[in-house]
């Protein structure tokens, strides 16, 4: 036996151990997709064209998103939607034929996050980006996602800032989720619906740009929609508060109608446990802006029944499970993946990797060759794109249209956390509203055409 | 143009009326919540830095690790329907494993920083802190976590008519027990004069006789053992969240600047004169709520530079 041929019994026993490992993760690897239920079939979406000279390498999915911090909890859902998406897709034959591999890399401050988009262009050469960032990193980022033409789908980091005034047309970059002023849109709409009889507002929103933004844009439309309604008191605890109970006291003094609360994740979470204690919710009534964001954490000892929450763009039970069979499907799936109800976050991504799968397929069936990166974004402005949430219209500017379901809390026996009473639960498009006072009462958003939200809703 | 009582809406939202005597208590009270809450953090900081000179940047992270163990003890009682009395004994067990777990930390990092200059301290601890950070989130993933037994088990008592979390009670009584019995620890017993002994002269107290490793290994349990018992004391009232640490860390640094490194009393009165301030200026000054800690701060810089009960520092230290 040569000398390059001897197999020391060390050398053996490390490559038979290798080898039981990898049987073992493959094995694990194909069992977890093998108990995958077989997805729906508006998902299994192909070529009609038989595919030639599409590269064989993966496509790489880049997540840039918050995976440290209190905002750990929105890393997590991207990266956990990033996963089983690809998984889904990749099992049904990946983009033509190109499977899609999944990096991840921290959000941080600006500069950290742009870096991070930069070094997946230049060095990991990524194909797409999905994540939140946040509103600040997000106005930062988009000359850079212009700049470097690899798309990216961001899901809640919308300033209003960005959509209208810093990169109002993008090409390259699309947000999966709704706009920061739909949900105030909301909120007053809920608000003039449900308290028709209220007067005094009353406001607990953190202190960055997002919850100055909720409270003002709410009270700017409910001055529209309810002229007799002002705000009391606005307290605005810092972000990621440990101790709400401050404010709770000098909003409970100033006893409002409703009170308004744009806090989000675990800061929701504490403040929903306070407000409890201190009786606010026995007091007033309490509209949750984002609190929804830490969906799986709000158990039924925080929520009590009665606080009316907005979902941002997705709420699990919505569409029916038995009359819309892929919502059905995604719940399922993502529990049985990861023991949680999806949350807002895992259906923009689903839907963003979906909307650039079908753009490519449909560019391929044109053209019979595989699209450059502005080719797949431009066809994706205008299309639409299946969800679990039903169908999103995704505009020329390249923002999903998603409606936001709303609605009271109960506490239903079939879960263990805070759901939505089936009989208040509403949706309301966010580019439309009902405003009885104004003619004609359903006024609508004038897309495409420039406006900023804001000036919209100084016509109603 | 939106309509608002307040007659300056941007800076100085001003509440127009003064205030009820049963809204003064409960402002007070809570007031006193936040202090105490800010002690507990800072108490085992304070320590590590009055007798070891170490900046433990890390102690975010051991409070971050009490409240995550603590949940996940009391997790575990609640699945196993546990009696009441169980789910309280989760607190100090709670506490009680985060020394244990982070005394394994002393020999092979904190040993080394005793002769370093401080700046070591801050920058290993700051690397420890983010591994912590890394390592919870690892293991309980990312979504804020809740405990709420105790919380419900306390309910809510009626001060003056106003609702009132009644567990707050046990964080100012956790908090006031501390205090006394680290203060009679410390000024009343042969153990305490002998750390603050060593504390002056760690040579002086070698030569005498006196074991200063072991020594040190037990200030360190000690001050990890109040780490964790900050955050497992903490958890019912608030929630258990990836990040966590980091926070309390920023105003626990506060606190010792204005109450004076290393002084018990300081933090004390630090953490009382932050937290009515901040309870009280809510009411008045919502808008302004951060920034009255940082103007605290700065006044105290500005006036008192070593701390309000801070020692003087000797020349060589300037």
């Amino acid at each position: 036996m040569s000398e390059e041929q001897k197999i020391s019994r060390r050398s053996f026993l490390q490559t038979a151990a290798a080898g039981v490992v990898g049987l073992g993760v493959g094995a694990g690897i194909g069992y977890g997709v093998s108990r995958m239920a077989a997805p729906p079939p508006e998902l299994v979406t192909e070529t009609t064209k038989p595919v030639k000279d599409v590269p064989k390498d993966p496509i790489k999915l880049g997540i840039i998103s918050w995976f440290t911090g209190p905002a750990a909890m929105v890393g997590e859902a991207v990266h956990n939607a990033a996963e089983m998406t690809s998984d889904v897709i990749n099992t049904g034959g990946g983009i033509l034929g190109r499977e899609i591999e999944v990096l991840k890399r921290d959000a941080g401050p600006t500069d950290v996050t742009v870096e991070a988009y930069r070094r997946y262009v230049l060095e990991d050469e990524v194909d797409l980006v999905v994540g939140d960032i946040g509103g600040s990193n997000a106005n930062a980022i988009t000359s850079h996602v212009e700049n470097l033409k690899v798309p990216w789908f961001l899901q809640c980091s919308t300033t209003q800032a960005m959509v209208e005034e810093i990169n109002p047309n993008p090409t390259f970059l699309f947000r999966s989720g709704e706009q920061n002023l739909a949900e105030p849109n909301i909120a007053a709409q809920v608000i003039a619906k449900e308290f028709p009889d209220a007067k005094k507002i009353g406001g607990i929103n953190p202190d960055y740009v997002y919850g100055h933004e909720a409270m003002e844009y709410t009270m700017e439309a409910l001055n529209k929609l309810a002229p007799n309604m002002e705000s009391v008191i606005e307290t605005w605890p810092q972000l990621y508060a440990t101790d709400f109970s401050s404010q709770i006291t000098a909003v409970l003094d100033a006893k409002p109608d409703v009170v308004i609360t744009a806090c989000w994740g675990g800061d929701f979470v504490t403040f929903a446990k306070q407000a409890t204690a201190y009786g606010l919710f026995e007091q007033t009534k309490v509209i949750s802006i984002l609190g929804s964001m830490a969906l799986n954490s709000l158990t039924k000892d925080i929520v009590p029944p009665g606080v009316w929450m907005l979902q941002r763009d997705y709420y699990f039970e919505l569409p029916p499970h038995n009359l819309y069979p892929l919502n059905k499907w995604f719940v399922e799936e993502y529990q049985r993946r990861y023991n949680k109800i999806p949350e807002f976050d895992v259906m923009q991504v689903f839907s963003a990797v979906f909307a650039y799968k079908q753009a490519i397929e449909k560019i391929y069936d044109l053209k019979e060759s595989y699209p450059e990166n502005e080719e797949i974004c431009k066809m994706i402005q205008g299309s639409q794109v299946v969800s679990p949430a039903g169908h999103r219209t995704i505009t020329k500017d390249g923002q999903f249209l998603n409606p936001l379901p709303y609605g009271k809390t109960i506490h239903d026996p079939k879960y263990p956390i805070a759901t939505l009473d089936p009989e208040t639960i509403g949706v309301v498009i966010p580019e439309y509203v009902y405003n009885p006072k104004s003619l004609p009462p359903v006024l609508e958003y004038p897309l495409g055409t420039g406006m900023k939200y804001s000036d919209w809703i100084a016509t109603w | 143009m939106v309509k608002r009582t307040q007659k300056l809406p941007f800076l100085f939202c001003f509440s127009d009326e003064l205030m009820d005597s049963a809204t003064f208590v409960i402002i007070f009270l809570n007031g006193l919540y936040y202090a105490f809450a800010l002690f507990l953090i800072t108490i085992g900081l304070n320590i590590l830095y009055g007798i070891l000179r170490v900046l433990n940047i890390a102690h975010g992270g051991f409070y971050a690790m009490g409240a995550f163990i603590t949940w996940f003890l009391m997790n575990a009682a609640e699945q196993a329907g546990a009696p009441i009395y169980l789910v309280w004994l989760c607190i100090p067990v709670g506490a009680l494993l985060v020394a244990l777990v982070s005394i394994t930390l002393e020999p092979i990092l904190f040993k080394r920083l005793y002769k370093l200059p401080e700046e070591y301290s801050l920058l290993a601890t700051f690397a420890l802190m983010l591994m912590l950070d890394d390592v919870l989130r690892m293991v309980f993933g990312g979504d804020p976590l809740s405990a709420n037994q105790l919380f419900n088990y306390m309910g809510t008592i009626s001060i003056l008519g106003k609702t009132y979390p009644a567990y707050n009670f046990v964080i100012y009584a956790c908090a006031l027990i501390l205090a006394l019995g680290l203060w009679a620890f410390l000024y009343r017993t042969n153990m305490g004069r002998i750390l603050r002994g060593a504390a002056q002269d760690s040579s002086m107290a070698s030569a005498l006789g006196v074991n200063t490793s072991i020594l040190y290994t037990q200030v360190f349990f000690l001050a990890f053992f109040i780490a964790g018992l900050g955050g497992a004391v903490y958890l019912p009232a608030t929630s258990a969240y990836s990040g966590m640490g980091f926070e309390a860390i920023v105003l626990s640094f506060v606190v010792m600047i204005i109450g004076g490194l290393g002084s018990l009393r300081g933090a004390l009165v630090a953490s009382l004169i932050i937290g009515l301030v901040r309870g009280f200026g809510i009411y008045y000054v919502p808008r302004l709520e951060l920034a009255f800690v940082f103007i605290i701060l700065i006044v105290t810089l500005i006036f008192r530079p070593r701390g309000l009960f801070g020692r003087k520092f000797t020349r060589e230290e300037k």
